[in-house]
């Protein structure tokens, strides 16, 4: 549980960098993912998420912070 | 509701060394009562068996779902915080458990019921120590989700999980200002607990063949978000609206669902029987289809105004055999 030691605030912009981070990710890495994602689809190969799908993403690194 | 030509389920992404059963690791066959253990969506920290495909589906979803995602991770920051100082006392906690649903509801949901917080409602390792689970529900957009399985329908339902989760925030804001902890729970990924459970027996509906809550009011097009708190209140009950009778002869959910993975019969899971949804054969087309959605569509309950009366058939006819 939080507490009013006047922490908030300083986590609440370490929340907010990590949700740009998330977004630039999306944007950068799930972008180049989608593309590869679409073009092994239309040839009919297999996208191996184990191999070639990011190892980390989003949530995991963010709530470790919270 | 029919489904208008969905994908078929075949996939052009797999692993290439595939992750233990999710059946296993939910307890498909095991006559042993234990606590769940997260497979798929995790907000911990801990690695989960299926966090490649679910990284995976992250980045493939639309930038709509995205949006939600990020708005509603950011409200959630105010889940928890500190608990006013000077308590308030409770000598009703009917009178209390009332408040805070006419709170709720005020708030925007439109179902909310009281549950204890039980050890099946708890994932393996956890224990947020709060007694009572407030739990939410708030429609989606019929429009919308019958696009299903389609993005809309997926940036839909993140939306409705935002909603409900600030509903959720707010209420917890209000019932720590009360001098009573209080916790948000308002994510997919929700952490601690296991959102089904509790909402079941806090009477907002029941448990569905499609493995979903099924209520009177919205059938299964609805979401949850809960409130832990330790504040006093008077505990509601599970409800009987005919969802067993109803499930145990339709074949809607099973026949549209295009990977077959809905079980027609109840299963023994983690020493319960209950439905069950083969876990391998629907998240990979849950995955292709950004969250699919198609059982909860397609459920007699989910269209609109039909509830209520086919609650109301089904429990006559119940009735009915009993006194013949």
């Amino acid at each position: 549980m939080r507490t009013l030691d006047g922490s908030g605030r300083l986590s609440d912009l370490r929340l907010l960098r990590r949700l740009c981070a998330m977004l630039w990710q999306y944007l950068t890495v799930g972008g180049r993912l989608r593309r590869e994602y679409r073009l092994r689809e239309s040839r009919g190969e297999v996208f191996w998420v184990d191999a070639q799908g990011p190892t980390e993403h989003r949530e995991q690194s963010l709530r470790q912070d919270r | 509701m029919k489904v208008k030509s969905p994908p078929p389920p075949v996939y052009a992404f797999g692993y290439l060394t595939p992750p233990e059963s999710g059946n296993a690791i939910n307890g498909l066959g095991e006559t042993k009562k234990r606590r769940a253990r997260q497979v798929f969506h995790s907000s911990t920290g801990e690695p989960l068996a299926w966090k490649a495909l679910d990284d995976f589906f992250s980045l493939i979803n639309p930038i709509g779902t995205v949006r939600h995602v990020l708005a509603n991770t950011w409200q959630l920051r105010r889940s928890d915080g500190a608990v006013k100082p000077r308590r308030r006392e409770v000598p009703d906690p009917s009178a209390m458990a009332a408040e805070v649903k006419a709170l709720a509801l005020g708030l925007g949901a439109t179902l909310v019921g009281v549950a204890e917080v039980q050890e099946d409602s708890l994932f393996e390792g956890r224990n947020p120590g709060l007694r009572y689970a407030i739990c939410l529900g708030l429609p989606m957009d019929r429009g919308e989700m019958e696009s299903a399985p389609h993005p809309r329908a997926a940036i839909e339902v993140m939306r409705a999980y935002r909603v409900v989760a600030g509903i959720a925030v707010r209420l917890a804001e209000k019932i720590r200002a009360m001098g009573w902890p209080a916790r948000a729970y308002g994510n997919p990924n929700s952490t601690d607990i296991l959102m089904i459970p509790l909402a079941v027996r806090a009477g907002l509906g029941e448990l569905g063949k499609h493995g979903s809550m099924i209520s009177t009011e919205h059938g299964s097009n609805f979401r949850l978000a809960a409130v832990l708190t330790d504040l006093p209140l008077a505990l509601d009950t599970p409800v009987d609206i005919g969802v067993q009778d109803v499930c145990s002869v339709c074949r809607r959910c099973v026949d549209d669902c295009p990977p077959r993975a809905i079980l027609e019969e109840k299963q023994m899971v983690r020493g319960e029987r209950k439905w069950y949804v083969d876990f391998d054969k629907c998240i990979p087309y849950f995955v292709k289809t950004f969250g699919c959605a198609i059982c909860i569509e397609v459920c007699p309950w989910s269209e609109p105004g039909r509830g209520p009366s086919l609650s109301a058939r089904v429990l006559a006819k119940r009735r009915g055999a009993r006194s013949r």
